[in-house]
């Protein structure tokens, strides 16, 4: 064995910065999701409705650690429901939004454009009712 | 014509080319074991449920093709569930079908009654209920085609008894499933992947199963020879490339040579191709290649960042991928760098004591190896054995090398030997294993026995839990807790007493005379090996530690770092 030691190579290029989201193909687009921009972002997924499939997408956040703030969910058309689910997930929607389309009972998965209010108004209302009820018990 | 759910079930396991099942009946899937005697699908019994799975695994993973078991419901189940779920840590193509309580009884805690469903959510690519005998018809093709798919995963399918029971009118069994059409190739990224590795000083390739998966070792080969780019490759990718190839660095990360882990620290472009950055081969994934930026290409779209991320990701079937990529790209010359990977590899290389000494851990793995041909299987349990033999076994061919990586599941090699055996008749397959390791599915010796498959098991035997009590001995303070069996068993004398041939290499004049005569006889063996506690696989990162910081022993001591 030579006992003199190879010196390390210098590196030329900088350390690379987390580049995410610039992927020009529009049809998958791998890292399309700018992430800073969906904190707090709801999702819109068509799934088939069957029993299990909140199964499935309720496990997926709790297997991967994803934060899942609140879901809704609801008949859409013969077989299939409509899913609304508030994701907190700073940095890593991307990666939640993958991870649905993968998932065999998830038809679609897209960001609640017309519906992003919905999951917050509803919340705002349960809570006053809530409070409304629990004051009416305490008159 | 009318036919059972249960008739349908083989009728539909024949058209797809199912040939063997191993499995276990019981209550609830009885009706299946009755459709199967009039089938032409060979059963083969195993002597415990995650003995059936993992011989699926075997057949699985030695061909490629989707392999099927049966589990019952309950205990049946929940003894299938560590095969399963390695499959998909794994991505393995395997189909469990279980029985379950009849639909009246479910929800009632009938006798072997579990919610196979609930408990498969998270260990399956996909997995189903069947509610009737009609659904069997979409159900199991859509097993395969699922399973088979992208990348491959185990699917279950849950049948209650009376599902399995029903008649029903069938005027014509569907056609079988086929894989899913690999997605199309997106020529834009890979001419721009040509250019970034183009305009690369230091490219380096780290490739994992999904070169195997694909097949796309040959374009790897291309690609590597004619741009002089390095290649290394993770646990799975193993066989992926000659080890002997010239641009071949071997295994990277927790017992990488130091040189591999080197040239990866130093490249300035990572190719990731068919692999996860598991930790297990990035070390601390923030300072796994600190220098390089990142071509990842994969099958699975979730992968592409999921831990490091990428200066381009390309969603695509890796064989594909890389004959177009090398279509697409010209000679390219890397005189300095491909100078710099030969020094590495001459001050650090991968250093083997006793190589020469069938009982020394190197010796078995490597005189074993060369009293093989070159076609022979390997499996191997989890734990040192497995890592020495990763590192030294001379591996040369996709699906020569068979082993759970992702969940490590000690248990795995017998059983998975087996399968392998069962699906190449013709070959010869090793099993490494540990003596921790092969206690964990002993039962599969009383299989191999009366199948007469042609496994030989070698019993790397330190009586301790080896990588455990390693692990003990560098980051605990030596502080040994529950890793030294204190009560050794006469392996031998069990082998012998399923009615499979066993060898001591240790009361042996001549051991490696032994060791030929006991590999050169047809039929299941156990040669066991007693190795001394003491030796550790080194080198080994720390785990949660960065790939450079590599703990060596003593036979390093030369290596100076």
């Amino acid at each position: 064995m030579p006992a003199r030691e190879p010196e390390l190579m210098k590196t030329e290029t900088s350390n690379n910065p987390m580049l995410d989201e610039t992927n020009s193909d529009g049809s998958i687009a791998l890292l399309e999701i700018n992430d800073h921009s969906t904190r707090g972002s709801v999702l819109r997924i068509l799934v088939k409705n069957h029993p299990g499939v909140l199964s499935h997408v309720c496990g997926l956040f709790s297997r991967r650690a994803y934060n899942l703030e609140s879901i809704l969910c609801v008949p859409y058309d013969e077989g299939r429901s409509i899913m609304l689910i508030g994701v907190n997930e700073n940095g890593r929607t991307g990666q939640v939004i993958r991870q649905l389309r993968k998932l065999e009972d998830v038809h679609e998965v897209e960001f609640a454009m017309d519906e992003k209010d919905l999951l917050s108004e509803l919340s705002t209302r349960l809570i006053e009712g809530d409070r409304a009820k629990s004051q009416e018990h305490a008159q | 014509m009318k036919m059972s759910g249960a008739r349908i079930i083989t009728a539909l396991l024949e058209q797809q080319g199912v040939r063997i099942i191993p499995g276990i009946p019981g209550g609830a899937n009885l009706p299946m074991y009755d459709a199967l005697r009039d089938s032409n699908i060979t059963h083969v019994l195993a002597r415990h449920e995650q003995g059936a799975g993992f011989i699926a695994h075997g057949m699985a993973r030695a061909t490629g093709e989707t392999a099927v078991f049966f589990a019952t419901s309950g205990p049946g189940a929940t003894n299938a569930l560590t095969a399963i779920a390695d499959a998909r840590l794994d991505s393995v193509p395997l189909v469990c079908i279980t029985g379950q309580v009849p639909q009246a009884m479910i929800g009632t805690d009938a006798f072997q009654e579990i919610d196979t469903y609930g408990l498969t959510v998270p260990i399956t690519k996909h997995n189903f209920m069947v509610r009737s005998a009609g659904e069997l018809l979409q159900v199991i093709p859509e097993a395969f085609r699922i399973a088979s798919s992208g990348r491959p995963g185990p699917v279950v399918v849950d049948v209650p008894k009376d599902v399995q029971n029903a008649v029903i009118e069938v005027d014509e069994l569907p056609a079988p499933a086929r894989p899913d059409a690999s997605p199309a190739l997106n020529m834009d990224d890979l001419r721009e992947a040509a250019e970034i590795i183009r305009s690369a000083k230091r490219p380096v390739i780290l490739f994992g199963a999904g070169v195997i998966i694909s097949g796309a070792s040959p374009g790897i080969l291309m690609l590597m020879e004619q741009c002089e780019i390095p290649a290394a490759c993770t646990l799975h990718g193993l066989g992926g490339v000659p080890h002997d190839h010239p641009l071949f660095m071997g295994m990277v990360g927790m017992h990488a040579a130091r040189c591999t882990n080197m040239l990866l620290e130093e490249c300035d472009l990572l190719i990731a191709m068919g692999m996860r950055f598991d930790d297990r081969a990035t070390g601390k994934a923030a300072e796994f290649c600190p220098s390089a930026r990142i071509i990842h290409i994969d099958i699975d779209p979730a992968e592409i960042g999921k831990i490091k991320s990428p200066i381009l990701g390309i969603e695509a079937d890796l064989a594909e991928a890389v004959s177009a990529l090398v279509s697409c790209l010209d000679t390219i010359e890397r005189t300095e760098w491909i100078g710099r990977m030969n020094t590495l590899k001459e001050y650090y290389p991968l250093v083997t004591p006793g190589v020469e000494d069938p009982l020394e851990p190197y010796g078995i793995i490597a005189q074993t190896a060369s009293l093989l041909d070159d076609d022979a299987i390997v499996t191997s349990d989890v734990g040192q054995h497995q890592m020495w033999t990763a590192q030294a076994f001379p591996f040369r061919y996709p699906r020569q090398w068979l082993t759970s990586g992702g969940l490590g599941t000690m248990g795995f090699g017998l059983p998975a030997a087996i399968g392998a055996a069962l699906a190449c008749p013709t070959k010869t397959v090793v099993c490494f294993s540990g003596d921790g390791s092969l206690l964990m599915n002993i039962q599969e010796l009383d299989t191999a026995a009366e199948l007469g498959v042609n496994v030989k098991i070698v019993l790397l035997n330190n009586a301790h839990l080896g990588l455990v009590k390693q692990q003990q001995e560098l980051f605990y303070g030596e502080r040994y807790h529950a890793s030294k069996f204190h009560h050794e068993p006469d392996f031998a004398a069990i082998a012998r007493g399923f009615g499979v041939a066993a060898y001591d290499l240790g009361a042996e004049i001549d051991p490696l005379e032994t060791l030929a005569r006991a590999l050169q006889q047809t039929g299941p063996c156990l040669i066991n090996v007693p190795i001394h506690p003491g030796h550790n696989v080194y080198p080994m990162v720390p785990p949660g530690g960065a790939n450079h910081e590599m703990i060596e022993g003593a036979s390093y001591a030369s290596q100076g770092a």
